[in-house]
């Protein structure tokens, strides 16, 4: 009987359920922005071919850290026990300008070690004088394999663009230290970006090694360093995102929230009113406001049930769509997680939710069906 | 008198309506907040530059921001800028991201160190404490200090050293970039520089000079730096600062936009099928087909302007609440995003109103003489 | 008759197209006199509210004309035809159809607005309309704490609001009880008589043929002229309730007689044992 009653005006329901499938949505996109950044920058750091990673001491992140360790410390490293060796790679902000657009960019150095793992076009770096670029940083700024670009004055030109590297605050942009160094010892930068042109050390162990051992010992013999786990950095990036972004999205996601209410309670209070008579006849024919109750939460609980599933679709098109258009942006819609978290703030929505017309039914004169 | 009916059929159901409003309001509650918190940011973002105390800021050649910019000026390019005419003084600055460290927690601030006799680069003000601090001192901004919950006596660690805190500043704290000073001298050790090296120079200009005249002069007698005036160095930093939230800006009033958008249409529909019967009615006592398209429009236009206006209040009322229990966002709602969004928020209005002008064109008279 | 305010020649109504064409009105032709109240009466589905629909420039005849006080609807296009109803027009319906957000003043200035001198001038002729149907102290009440015959009332001063030559009422009092209903029934009465409107009346309510000077019997969408002649009321034999014998649909013959019943059930029983209600039944 719910149902006939539902789709006696199905338009009137399909825009209801699409209502709240937009609110939904909108939930969605905040929790899949939020998940989208740890995706990205936690992508570099997790995927850095290192047992482990030594940074100056102090530091442990590589998004948004300034790391500089002296010139001995490479070797100091690799006379620990247990390393094998340490490879050096040096990164440092950069603000990116064609003239037109703006973009901070985080630019790697990378020895033999670090470089780009996933190409989406192009070729690794082969020359000096070559780059490889964040794709979604080429999108941006209209960039294929061999643009030339301009960075700290010199130029370059691009060799391939990058996955996998990206965050719209941070895209990387890849060059070969022995490049840099060799520029920057020829004057050709205005002056040397970072003093040293040392910020970490990827380390690799002896086969059969304990990292942990020689962790320590790397700690305790080179003052100078910190040492983490790639997925330790990882971490600590993710961690610095939800310090940055994490108050305001929550903000967002609350408002979002109070919009659900409403707009359910709306939802169900317009389909309330448009079977008024038929509720007052249940009534006049003696069923208990209860009962009455009861069919509103279960119809709230159907159409809440239909707009989560129809909100999912929104959402990932929304981030399909997004992507397309603003390719340094990330939103992961449909983590489970994130799904199921807002599932729970959908039902709690409802819940709220159905105290709206619960409230117009009860106002409902059963005398009203002798009436015209 | 049509108009009259128009309102009393929009507060017949209050219950309705009101979630109406609220379900508008609120949606476009999202993108205040969202455009609000990225003004409000990029004012936050552009403050050390404006009120710094420069009337020139040189960076190093190639670099033309302060903001998520690397800067690093040796000491004799420092001594050239020095001595070109026009430089009053140039106070140099040493300028570092860096994680800050206490009790377990950890926030990422921008390191400055500054001389503590000059008297440019530090805070400008302060709530407790000296404003410039020494050898193993560091001065944090309140919104740090609330949040770490430091006062004046604690301490903190960064880039490895432990610091004591001597003051706390205001108006230095942004999410992306909350501004830490320490010595110059701490500062240059643990970045391994040389004393005399500078990120920045924070040049005053002397009497009788204009900053654009000496930027430019700067540029041309010392090639290895940048220079820029305050009011370039701000627009810059502001620039980038909006341009990474464009994306974001441009992707949440659209979604926001269409929740408002739905809960109009769905309002004025639900109403127009409710009141099939007035409206044949009122067709059949000889009213025309485009005052019904008015009663359409015009509710929905109502419900859209009393959202907007509940959203301009809640946005508004939200800033103290805001600004108390989540200090690390900023909210500045400038006059033209407010009139875009009152735009927006007219052409939803009239879009969503459309959908129920075509069931309103459909309404036989004849259903008036119908049980 | 030349002065009639409203003609209808030849009107003609079909739904449809081919085989599944409806012909609900079939070739009526009517004229209304200014004073005049004319009823029209028939079962259902034959063609009552089709043809006031079109009478009313709701509807567009299939063919043929309707004339109100001397304009031919058929000849006005879709846009042209409101400002008639407004103007021409008023309209009495079986459900009341009171705009329910307007006090019962309100909805009835509320036409006024399609008229010359608007809102303002009519809010004088309202009040002397609500005062004349005794709802003077009921102006601001809303419809839904009307009763029936209030609600029908306000209708009617809707009706004559601005002041149109030609009344429609479609089952003015289906919704009343008898005395509310004989009020409204004496209230068109007026209208017609003393202030010289066409009014036309279709309804099933017996009572009108007191008031009216001509009763119409619409059948199958063709209209048949019958004369104000006394009800020939008798009563069912099953169950004792009036019947028009004259209209009555269901009906049998026995031992020579004519009998009419309310219903096929009633037809049933009688035929199970006529002897036993045959005795029993006779005229009222």
């Amino acid at each position: 009987m719910i149902w006939r009653s539902l789709l006696r005006d199905p338009a009137r329901l399909l825009l209801g359920m699409l209502t709240v499938a937009a609110v939904i949505a909108l939930i969605l996109i905040f929790e899949g922005f939020r998940i989208g950044l740890h995706v990205q920058v936690s992508a570099f750091p997790r995927n850095l071919p290192a047992d482990l990673v030594a940074t100056q001491a102090g530091v442990s992140n590589i998004l948004g850290a300034r790391s500089v360790l002296p010139q001995g410390a490479r070797a100091d490293v690799e006379a620990v026990p247990g390393v094998r060796a340490a490879y050096p790679l040096a990164g440092f902000p950069v603000i990116y300008s064609d003239g037109k657009l703006t973009s901070p960019i985080y630019v790697v150095a990378y020895d033999t070690a670090g470089g780009p793992r996933h190409l989406l076009a192009g070729r690794d770096i082969a020359d000096a004088d070559e780059v490889v670029i964040d794709a979604a940083l080429a999108a941006k700024f209209h960039l294929a394999p061999s643009s030339r670009v301009e960075f700290l004055g010199h130029p370059f030109t691009v060799a391939g663009l990058s996955a996998d590297t990206s965050n719209f605050f941070d895209p990387y942009v890849f060059v070969r230290l022995v490049d840099l160094i060799d520029l920057s010892l020829a004057g050709e930068f205005a002056d040397r970006p970072m003093d040293g042109g040392l910020s970490f050390l990827l380390i690799e162990l002896q086969p059969g090694a304990d990292r942990n051992t020689v962790r320590a010992a790397i700690e305790q013999r080179v003052s100078a360093v910190d040492v983490f786990t790639p997925s330790e950095l990882a971490t600590n990036d993710e961690r610095r995102v939800d310090d940055f972004l994490g108050p305001a999205l929550n903000v967002l996601t609350m408002v979002a929230f109070a919009a659900g209410v409403l707009v359910v309670g709306l939802t169900l209070y317009v389909s309330v009113l448009g079977r008024v008579r038929e509720f007052g006849i249940m009534k006049a024919i003696g069923a208990r406001p209860a009962f009455l109750a009861r069919h509103v939460l279960i119809e709230a609980a159907v159409v809440s049930t239909l707009a989560l599933v129809l909100g999912m679709g929104l959402a990932a098109a929304t981030a399909t769509l997004i992507h397309a258009t603003l390719p340094e942006y990330l939103v992961v819609p449909l983590d489970p997680t994130a799904v199921a978290r807002t599932a729970t703030a959908v039902t709690a929505m409802a819940a709220l939710a159905v105290l709206i017309p619960i409230r117009r039914i009860a106002v409902i004169d059963p005398a009203s069906v002798f009436s015209r | 008198m049509t108009l009259r009916w128009i309102a009393k059929n929009l507060l017949e159901e209050r219950a309705a309506l009101a979630a109406s409003i609220g379900g508008v309001a609120l949606s476009l509650v999202v993108v205040l907040l969202v455009d609000g918190m990225f003004a409000g940011e990029s004012e936050r973002i552009v403050t050390y530059p404006e009120r710094a105390g420069a009337d020139v800021w040189v960076m190093q050649s190639g670099v033309s921001n302060i903001h998520m910019a690397t800067s690093l000026m040796r000491g004799e390019v420092v001594g050239a800028v020095k001595a070109v005419r026009g430089v009053a003084s140039a106070t140099p600055i040493l300028n570092v991201g860096a994680f800050l460290e206490s009790r377990g927690g950890r926030w990422y601030s921008y390191v400055i160190g500054v001389h503590p006799e000059e008297r440019r680069g530090g805070p400008w003000a302060m709530v407790s404490g000296r404003a410039l601090p020494g050898p193993g001192e560091a001065v944090i901004p309140d919104v740090l200090a609330q949040k770490a919950k430091l006062g004046i006596g604690s301490t903190i660690n960064a880039l490895g050293r432990t610091f004591t805190i001597v003051g706390i500043s205001t108006d230095t704290y942004s999410m992306a970039n909350s501004v830490t000073f320490v010595a110059y001298g701490d500062l240059a050790q643990l970045l391994s520089v040389r004393d005399g090296t500078a990120s920045y120079l924070l040049i005053e200009a002397a009497p009788g000079t204009s900053s654009a005249d000496l930027a430019a002069r700067i540029r041309s007698a010392v090639p290895d730096v940048n220079a820029l005036t305050r009011e370039a160095a701000v627009e810059s930093d502001r620039r980038i600062a909006m341009q990474m939230g464009i994306g974001i800006i441009g992707v949440m009033t659209w979604v926001g936009g269409l929740v408002a958008a739905l809960v109009i249409a769905l309002t004025t529909y639900t109403a127009t099928i409710r009141r099939a019967r007035e409206l044949g009615v009122v067709k059949a006592l000889g009213f025309r087909q485009r005052t019904l398209y008015l009663t359409v429009l015009v509710q929905g236009g109502v419900i859209a302007a009393l959202g907007y206006g509940v959203a301009l209040a809640v946005a508004y009322a939200v800033r103290p609440l805001l600004g108390v229990s989540t200090p690390e966002v900023a909210l500045v709602y400038p006059p033209v995003s407010l009139l875009r969004l009152a735009a927006t928020t007219a052409l939803i209005a009239i879009a969503a109103s459309c959908l129920s002008g075509r069931h309103v064109a459909r309404v036989d008279p004849a259903i008036a003489f119908r049980e | 008759m030349t002065d009639a305010r409203l003609t209808a020649m030849r009107v003609t109504k079909v739904f449809g197209t081919g085989h599944t064409a409806v012909r609900a009105v079939h070739d009526v032709s009517l004229e209304i006199a200014p004073g005049e109240l004319v009823m029209i009466m028939g079962p259902s589905g034959s063609g009552k509210t089709t043809l006031l629909s079109m009478l009313g420039g709701l509807m567009r005849p299939s063919s043929g004309h309707v004339t109100i006080d001397g304009i031919d609807l058929t000849t006005l296009n879709e846009s042209e035809l409101p400002d008639v109803r407004a103007r021409k027009i008023g309209f009495i319906f079986q459900a009341f159809n009171l705009l329910s957000s307007l006090t019962a003043e309100e909805n009835v200035v509320f036409p006024a607005q399609l008229v010359a001198g608007g809102i303002r001038a009519a809010r004088t002729r309202a009040s002397a309309l609500l005062e004349r149907l005794g709802l003077a102290d009921r102006r601001r009440a809303l419809p839904r704490t009307l009763s029936g015959g209030e609600k029908q009332r306000v209708a009617i001063a809707r009706a004559l609001i601005n002041d149109p030559p030609v009344i429609l009422a479609d089952e003015p009092t289906g919704n009343l009880d008898s005395v509310h209903g004989q009020e409204v029934l004496m209230i068109l009465h007026e209208v017609a008589r003393d202030e010289g409107r066409a009014v036309l009346v279709v309804t099933h309510d017996p009572r009108v043929e007191d008031i009216a000077d001509r009763i119409l019997w619409l059948e199958d969408g063709a209209l048949r002229d019958r004369k104000a002649e006394p009800h020939s009321w008798v009563r069912d034999p099953v169950c004792r309730m009036r019947v028009d014998e004259w209209t009555a649909q269901v009906s049998t013959e026995h031992a020579g007689r004519r009998y009419v019943f309310c219903s096929p059930r009633c037809l049933v029983r009688f035929e199970a044992d006529p002897e036993r209600y045959a005795a029993s039944s006779g005229a009222t």
